[in-house]
């Protein structure tokens, strides 16, 4: 699951509440903040700056999504099959 | 992606229509002629005036598109109903068009 990432060396907190999502089913939640890594981590290194600020994104997706989904994802951004816009 | 938007977009057959004066042949058959056929006419050159060959998409594997879970009865099971090898890809590729 964490491959190439370490989990960042700060204490790892519970995700806080995201008012986007206030509801029992949090699937938009994990997807959405791991699109939100993917995007944040593309643009700092575009600009060229230091992608920690994003570490933010990494440790809610890991909190919230079930690992087989990450792992599934991130197989899929490999191959250039990865279905959502980053 | 989307066609081009071009001026000669016609709406002209969901024109709202004002209540008319009898409800006999002559006015539903002069509808026809000057309203309904007219439109047609149109809608047929618009649609032959955005046809011809596009460039057809690149095919990228997603996931999510041509899923295979059971074969299908006909053919060898791969290949859709009315497959259209030019524009239509099997979940490898696009079969050389």
């Amino acid at each position: 699951m964490l491959d190439t990432q370490k989990p960042p060396r700060k204490k790892w907190w519970t995700p806080p509440f995201d008012p986007r999502f206030p509801n029992q089913n949090q699937t938009r939640n994990c997807y959405q903040n791991f699109l939100d890594y993917q995007r944040c981590v593309k643009t700092m290194s575009r600009r060229g700056k230091n992608s920690e600020p994003c570490e933010y994104y990494f440790r809610v997706y890991t909190s919230l999504c079930p690992t087989s989904w990450v792992q599934h994802w991130n197989e899929q951004i490999k191959d250039g099959t990865f279905a959502g816009k980053i | 992606m989307a066609l081009p938007l071009r001026p000669l977009s016609r709406g002209l057959a969901s024109a709202a229509k004002e209540g008319h004066g009898g409800t006999g042949a002559r006015t539903w058959r002069l509808l026809t002629f000057v309203l309904a056929l007219p439109s047609v006419a149109l809608c047929t050159l618009n649609a032959y005036l955005h046809s011809g060959h596009r460039p057809r998409p690149e095919f990228i594997a997603y996931p999510h598109l041509r899923i295979r879970t059971k074969r299908f009865p006909w053919g060898d099971g791969n290949h859709t109903l009315f497959h259209n090898s030019h524009v239509n890809p099997l979940p490898t590729g696009y079969e050389s068009s």
